[in-house]
């Protein structure tokens, strides 16, 4: 699958971005969480749903401000762990919203 | 994408179905989700089965988690399941080969220290996985005497969810240290051991005994406070012989349900049960919101049911009695499930003759007035005493009387014997029909299979005379096959209906009754 990334939204909140990419016809809107070690738990559980439903209504903003059609939008997420030393670990799930 | 099954058990009464407990780690935020008509103390199985597993030392998937229990339209009930979600969520990872939960039944609920404690039920949940076909079952390490008293199943006892990692990877088990059994122990009046012998005189009521203790008949003792009527009821069971195996699996069964501590052994003896009169219903018959639990009926199957101070009780307790006294169970609807117990009991009531408990005694000064005994007389209903097949007076002791009587106190061992002679009559006699005892015997089975009897015109008189109701003939017919039972004749003849409809009656026909005692 190719992603193409529209725009990057990044210094909301640190460590918080949101990234646009279209694959095919199917924008997808992904939250991307970061954390240094897993003492406070997966940074994938820290996603909840009022963060999936901020992102949601932020889609259509963007959507409405860029004039953009899709056939489709996906919601995604991503954890990232960084731990000093290590290399960092990604982990991406689609359509969790 | 993992999915992985294990199996346990919902008891709905007595009854266990097998649940399927099916594990998906599927993609999503991480989240688990319990699905299959959970109870809330099953939803919470979720944050003790991940404490649990992250406990000992293995991972909770970080991912949509969705736990199926099937069939979903059963309502589940209780923590039991904690052990089979954990084995099936572990299994979908792979921890150990899903093929080793095939044909095995879990039971037990998780600490958050991941060890496994003992939950009420195991023995009828084993027999439920046992006639389901499956051939291994494992249980709280405690708790693996009680599951084997089920024959034809393997058995294993483990202590915690390493240990059950280990031993379905093949691997030597750690050492934990279990978590024992709380819970009274069962059969605890059983093994009190009272004598007869003890009872000072009331001969005619120790008779009674008898007599109901080899027919299984219910009774009702009446008289002053201070006589002896709790104390010869305690000592009934004593006089019933043991149960048989089929009778201990579901006494021991239902006692296992009811939370008592079964102490890795079958319940052998009759058991006793004698619930305070500030008793609910739901204590009684048995309860629970969505399901159902068995109450003190239920623990008094196959044995004696005693409530001391009958009229006390709240009138709507006693009537719940009506129908578990006519088909020995009780079937108990709740809004998802109907739950049945066995409660084939034999009921003995006590009863004051009124408040102040000297109404009708000789040489007592009652204070009450005719109005408040007839009252209390009344809060035993016609319906409950219809079911009643002996009626028993007992007379304050003299003091002369009680000289003599303490020299012939019989022990129960000597009674015992007789009743288990008149039990084995019984056996032979009613072979084939489905009952064992007198007591239990249909109205119409008694009618069309028992020779009947000489001398009924007695019988015919009190109906005539409205004495006697339809369900009373039946009754006094019952009583006189046990009285012929006892003497040793195998057709009860116009002395034996006599005695019993006066024993019915609670009639004192002093004279006639004595012949029959002598040694």
């Amino acid at each position: 699958v190719n992603y193409v990334l529209l725009q990057a939204a990044n210094g909301i909140v640190v460590g918080l971005i949101y990234a646009l990419s279209a694959a095919g016809l199917t924008l997808v809107f992904c939250e991307v969480k970061c954390r240094s070690g897993l003492g406070f738990g997966h940074p994938l559980e820290a996603i909840t749903y009022e963060k999936m439903r901020t992102l949601r209504q932020l889609a259509a903003v963007w959507m409405r401000e860029h004039r953009r059609k899709a056939s489709s939008i996906r919601l995604d997420a991503i954890g990232v762990v960084l731990v000093t030393g290590q290399e960092p670990s990604v982990t991406h799930v689609r359509a969790v919203g | 994408v993992a999915s992985a099954c294990a199996w346990s058990v919902a008891l709905v009464g007595l009854e266990g179905r097998i649940v399927e407990v099916e594990a998906d780690i599927g993609a999503g935020l991480p989240r688990t989700v319990l699905v299959g008509l959970p109870d809330s103390a099953l939803y919470q199985a979720r944050d003790r089965c991940k404490a649990a597993v992250s406990n000992s030392g293995q991972e909770w998937p970080i991912s949509l988690l969705t736990i199926n229990l099937s069939p979903a339209t059963l309502p589940k009930a209780g923590s039991h399941y904690d052990i089979a979600i954990v084995a099936a969520i572990l299994a979908a990872q792979r921890v150990f080969p899903a093929e080793e939960l095939r044909r095995t039944v879990l039971l037990g609920e998780l600490g958050l220290d991941g060890r496994l404690r003992p939950v009420r039920g195991i023995l009828p949940a084993t027999l439920a996985a046992q006639q389901a076909g499956f051939t291994r079952v494992i249980v709280p390490l405690r708790q693996a005497g009680e599951a084997e008293l089920v024959d034809g199943i393997e058995v294993f006892g483990i202590g915690s969810v390493t240990q059950l990692v280990a031993f379905l990877r093949g691997l030597p088990m750690p050492v934990v240290e279990p978590i024992d059994v709380v819970g009274e122990p069962a059969g605890k009046h059983a093994n009190r051991r009272l004598d007869l012998a003890d009872v000072v005189g009331q001969v005619e009521a120790k008779w009674a005994c008898e007599v109901a203790a080899a027919g299984r008949h219910h009774m009702l003792f009446h008289g002053p406070p201070g006589v002896g009527k709790t104390m010869l009821a305690e000592r009934v069971p004593g006089l019933l012989p043991d149960l048989d195996v089929h009778d201990a699996l579901e006494v021991s069964a239902v006692h296992s349900l009811a939370g008592f501590n079964l102490a890795d052994q079958l319940i052998t003896r009759p058991p006793y049960s004698d619930p305070h009169h500030s008793a609910s219903v739901a204590s009684l018959v048995g309860g629970g919101q969505r399901t159902a639990k068995p109450g003190a009926i239920s623990c008094a199957h196959k044995g004696v049911l005693f409530l001391d101070e009958a009229p006390e009780f709240q009138p709507v307790v006693l009537e719940a009695l009506r129908t578990p006294l006519e088909c020995g169970m009780i079937t108990l609807g709740r809004s998802e499930v109907h739950a049945r117990f066995p409660a084939r009991f034999q009921l003995i009531l006590a009863a004051n003759p009124c408040p102040c408990g000297q109404a009708a005694t000789p040489g007592g000064h009652c204070q009450c007035s005719p109005v408040v005994v007839r009252r209390y007389a009344e809060k035993i209903s016609g319906p409950i005493r219809d079911r009643i097949d002996i009626n028993q007076a007992f007379l304050p002791l003299r003091k002369a009387y009680l000289k003599a009587a303490l020299q012939r106190a019989e022990s129960s061992a000597v009674v015992a014997e007789r009743v288990q002679e008149a039990r084995d009559r019984q056996r032979r006699r009613l072979a084939g029909s489905g009952w064992q005892t007198n007591g239990e015997v249909s109205g119409s089975y008694l009618r069309r299979h028992l020779p009947l009897p000489d001398g009924l015109q007695v019988v015919d008189e009190a109906v005539d005379r409205g004495r006697l109701s339809a369900r009373g003939v039946d009754k006094v017919w019952r009583l006189a096959w046990t009285i012929a039972d006892l003497a040793g004749h195998d057709v009860p003849g116009r002395d034996e209906v006599a005695i019993a409809l006066a024993m019915r009656r609670g009639e004192q026909p002093g004279a006639v009754r004595l012949e029959v005692v002598g040694p």
